[in-house]
């Protein structure tokens, strides 16, 4: 499987600019994510690979080779589309062998494989049948062995799930893992689901407005997004406005220690963001006489939620709302507490994450 | 480096072959019509090369404001009446499930392709003394003795209205099968009745729509060559029997000419006041 | 307001009905007179009408035309519809309107400009004059059509094809023509009908030499009323609601006629 890598790429679509200085190197036979709200560019990087837009500026290589010169139909490649674009004049396993006829294949190896594409994503005898008799995870799996009949060197997937419903979305993307992995192809998918890259990626790619906030792989991504946007982006955080006050935070009266700070740009006065998962955020019992130790503010319950899995609690300090999620099977370690509680909120320095402006 | 679009269509060349056909076939034709109308007339059934506007001139006539009148008269009659059956036709038919509204669209499509000499021959029949209702009425004793009603002003404006209401449907369907239908709905729901709904929130939406509908539908009467002859008495002759008459039986080409530029001349305004009416509306 | 609904939508029904009914009507006379109800009830003059050679021959003329006209109509309204597919500019807006504009003018100035454009090139009175006439006349809804057809065309079709490894052509022949054809069926059906019954082109261009029948029973109507006229009637009414039964039952007409506005901006 080859190395796919994006050299400085710039795409622009009249005065608006798709794609800005983008560079990537996804390595053989991984499954890279590109996440991002819609319009920041991802589905543009996936098209310029596909040969279906040209950059502006800048070069994708697959083994080292300037693919510029292939048109679409010459790059060897296999994409899934969000809409899954499937031929409605032709059946099922019409579909599936389109590419294999267009390239020039014999009639039984058309046969064969088309029965081997349906073997693999488990509809072993839909190959009569037409698109429009096909359910929306149905077309979904066709449409991926469409992508995949000719085994291309690359494959694309274009927001793959997102027709479906919840249920069947998290079943696809299990199966659209494994079936990477088994195949061991490199994979490029876009995708504005955050648990959907956390699921499929060996890296992610997040992107907004034409740039690359952050890569990395999935859990770097989430315990250390690099800005402020990351953070926001994937999963749930706590984003506070506070005031440097040259060696930690200030939120109120209330001081936060901050155990790594990158930017020493920062002066006395600036207003800063702290940013903490709901997850990390810790409730304590406000007893008598006890007092907020470092990191810890008074706060009062004021939104109890129990969804089954998840049990969050917002507290009010500080003129700011608070989220903290636990799961209820750790009983032990929680309070009981109602709305208009009075709790300690605690938010560890260590997992507390600065952002200045 | 070669560059891949990312629009696919196609070139150039379909474009320019139907320019290059359409403009032989469709547009000099005109351009000879346009010449033709500045030429001059020789008794005796030819014309000769000259630029005089003398065909022109004859607009300003009796004879001509006698036609116009009858014309605009006639055509915009039919039209008014086409446009008041047509609207409430199509508001109906567009609250009806999908098969009421394809069996309609299949009636009314038909008669809009069904040949005028056709439809002109039929009502012919029905204003018939002897098939017609002249002659049911009698039978009824609503009438004397039985009578034609053709040819007559009534039976050409029933014609032409007629044909009038499928070109009208054809216009507003669209815009009324469009209108959400809890527009309606929720002014029933803030008191107002059926028809006050219609009026009030309806008609004020696809006003646009209507404007159009009924000058599409009078150009298109005022083209209507075969009803006013079949129907018509020779005085209830609009400008396209007199474009004909003068063509091909009084063998006065540049005149016939003249008056079909005047008659392009009006319906081009009248599709440009459309196209403004609803770049002002929208 | 549903009885108010069901009586007017009941009137229209009749209004629209009654000609048609009443020109299969008498045509089904026993004697050779215009009355209906009809006396008697004959298929006569469906033999007689099957019989007289000049009516056949206005028949075959009638069928030359309409085939004839609605090919060349189907291939501008592919040409026109396929350049003005997905372009926005000035060049795409003016080719939409001369395709537009044929439906538009009242048919009796296109049948003058026709009439004299071919007397002055040659072939007035010739068959291939009205066929290329009508064909240029009739252009306007196989274009609506086949672009309704290339509109409904999901982009990424075309993408998915281009990715498959479908090269240009391949695109047109394997994806874009065979979405298409439906379209293009019924556009070419429409032009037929609608050439079959057009009466003031024909008329002008070779209403001396080769007589179509609606041109035909017109000039029949001068000399009298035979039921003649009125079995040739019902054949090309029944021609005519077949034919958009056709279209009907096969596309989808409420679909075809509710894009109708936004390919006319």
């Amino acid at each position: 499987m080859p190395r796919l890598q994006i050299e400085g790429v710039n795409k622009h679509f009249g005065s608006f600019t798709a794609l800005n200085d983008i560079w990537l190197d996804i390595p053989a036979g991984k499954l890279l994510c590109l996440l991002g709200p819609s319009g920041c560019g991802k589905t543009t990087i996936l098209r310029i690979i596909a040969g279906l837009e040209s950059p502006d500026s800048g070069k994708v290589l697959l083994d080292g080779n300037d693919l510029a010169i292939l048109p679409p139909h010459r790059r060897d490649i296999g994409m899934v589309f969000q809409s899954h674009a499937l031929f409605p004049h032709l059946s099922v396993a019409e579909n599936i062998s389109y590419g294999l006829r267009i390239t020039g294949i014999s009639k039984s190896e058309r046969l064969e494989r088309v029965d081997e594409l349906l073997e693999t994503i488990r509809l072993p005898d839909a190959g009569g049948k037409r698109i429009n008799q096909l359910s929306g995870g149905e077309l979904q799996r066709v449409s991926i062995a469409r992508a995949l009949a000719r085994q291309p060197r690359i494959f694309l997937l274009d927001e793959p799930t997102s027709a479906l419903d919840a249920n069947l979305r998290e079943t696809m993307q299990i199966e659209l893992r494994r079936l990477q992995q088994s195949l061991n192809i490199t994979t490029v998918v876009v995708t504005h689901d955050q648990s959907e890259a956390m699921t499929l990626a060996d890296l992610i790619v997040v992107m907004q407005a034409g740039t690359i906030e952050q890569i990395g792989p999935p859990m770097e991504i989430y315990e250390k997004p690099r800005t402020e946007f990351v953070a926001n982006f994937i999963g749930a955080t706590n984003m506070l406005n506070c005031l440097w006050d040259g060696n930690c935070a200030v939120l109120g009266n209330n001081k936060l220690n901050i155990k790594s700070i990158a930017d020493s740009s920062l002066t006395r006065g600036d207003p800063v963001k702290v940013s903490i998962r709901p997850e990390r955020v810790e409730l304590l019992a406000a007893n008598r006489g006890r007092k907020p130790d470092s990191n810890q503010l008074t706060g009062t319950v004021e939104f109890v939620r129990n969804i089954g899995n998840l049990v969050e609690i917002h507290t009010r300090c500080e003129n700011t709302s608070i989220a903290h999620t636990y799961s209820p099977q750790n009983l032990s370690t929680e309070l009981n507490l109602r709305e208009g509680d009075a709790v300690i909120v605690h938010l560890p320095a260590e997992h507390c994450l600065l952002y200045s402006k | 480096m070669k560059k891949t679009d990312s629009e696919f269509r196609s070139g150039p060349i379909p474009g320019v072959f139907a320019t290059v056909a359409l403009g032989l076939f469709f547009f000099v034709p005109f351009a000879i019509m346009l010449t033709f109308s500045f030429y001059h007339k020789i008794p005796g059934g030819l014309y000769e090369p000259a630029f005089e506007v003398d065909n022109y001139l004859r607009f300003i006539s009796p004879f001509f404001t006698q036609i116009l009148l009858i014309s605009t008269g006639l055509c915009s009659l039919a039209s008014i009446l086409a446009l008041f059956i047509g609207f409430i036709l199509t508001y109906f038919m567009s609250r009806m499930n999908k098969r009421g509204r394809t069996l309609w669209l299949i009636l009314l499509v038909s008669l809009l392709s069904l040949s005028e000499v056709i439809i002109g021959f039929s009502w012919s029949i029905l204003f018939s003394r002897t098939a017609g209702i002249g002659g049911w009425m009698y039978t009824l004793g609503l009438l004397d003795a039985p009578r034609a009603f053709a040819p007559g002003f009534g039976a050409l404006l029933t014609a032409l209205t007629f044909i009038c209401v499928p070109f009208i449907v054809l216009v507003m369907f669209p815009p009324l099968t469009r209108l959400p239908k809890e527009w309606v709905e929720s002014a029933r729901m803030l008191g107002a009745t059926p028809l006050r709904a219609v009026i009030t929130v309806v008609v004020p939406s696809v006003r646009p729509a209507l404007i159009a509908a009924f000058i599409l539908a009078f150009i298109y009467s005022l083209g209507s060559y075969v009803l006013p002859i079949m129907l018509g008495k020779p005085r209830h002759w609009t400008i396209s029997v007199h474009i004909t008459d003068q063509a091909l039986y009084q063998a006065n080409i540049p005149f016939a000419s003249a008056l079909s530029v005047f008659l392009i001349v009006t319906a081009l305004s009248l599709i440009a006041l459309i196209s403004k009416l609803q770049n002002r509306f929208t | 307001m549903f009885r108010i609904r069901n009586i007017f939508l009941g009137l229209i029904l009749i209004i629209f009905v009654a000609p048609i009914v009443v020109v299969v009507g008498v045509s089904f006379n026993a004697r050779k007179q215009l009355l209906f109800p009809p006396q008697g009830f004959s298929f006569r003059w469906y033999s007689e009408a099957a019989l007289e050679s000049d009516w056949l021959s206005a028949v075959g003329t009638s069928f030359i035309l309409a085939l004839g006209a609605a090919s060349v109509a189907l291939v501008l309204a592919f040409l026109l519809a396929l350049y003005c597919w997905r372009r926005l500019g000035w060049q795409s807006r003016i080719l939409r309107g001369m395709g537009l504009l044929p439906f538009m003018l009242p048919p009796v100035v296109s049948a003058l400009g026709f009439l004299v454009f071919w007397s002055s090139i040659g072939g007035y009175g010739q068959l291939y004059a009205a066929v290329i006439s009508h064909g240029v006349f009739l252009v306007t809804l196989p274009m609506v059509m086949i672009l309704i057809g290339l509109d409904s065309i999901d982009r990424n079709l075309i993408d998915a094809a281009r990715v498959c490894g479908a090269g240009r052509s391949e695109v047109y022949l394997t994806v874009i023509l065979p979405i298409v054809r439906p379209f293009m069926i019924f556009g070419f059906f429409f032009a037929f009908v609608l050439s079959f019954n057009e009466y003031i082109i024909s008329f002008m261009l070779i209403g001396f030499t080769h007589e179509t029948l609606p041109v035909k029973i017109f000039n029949s109507l001068r000399y009298g009323y035979t039921p003649v006229m009125a079995v040739v009637s019902t054949f090309i009414v029944l021609l005519t609601v077949g034919g958009m039964g056709l279209i009907a039952r096969f596309g989808d007409l409420p679909r075809l006629f509710g894009a109708w506005e936004t390919v006319e901006k």
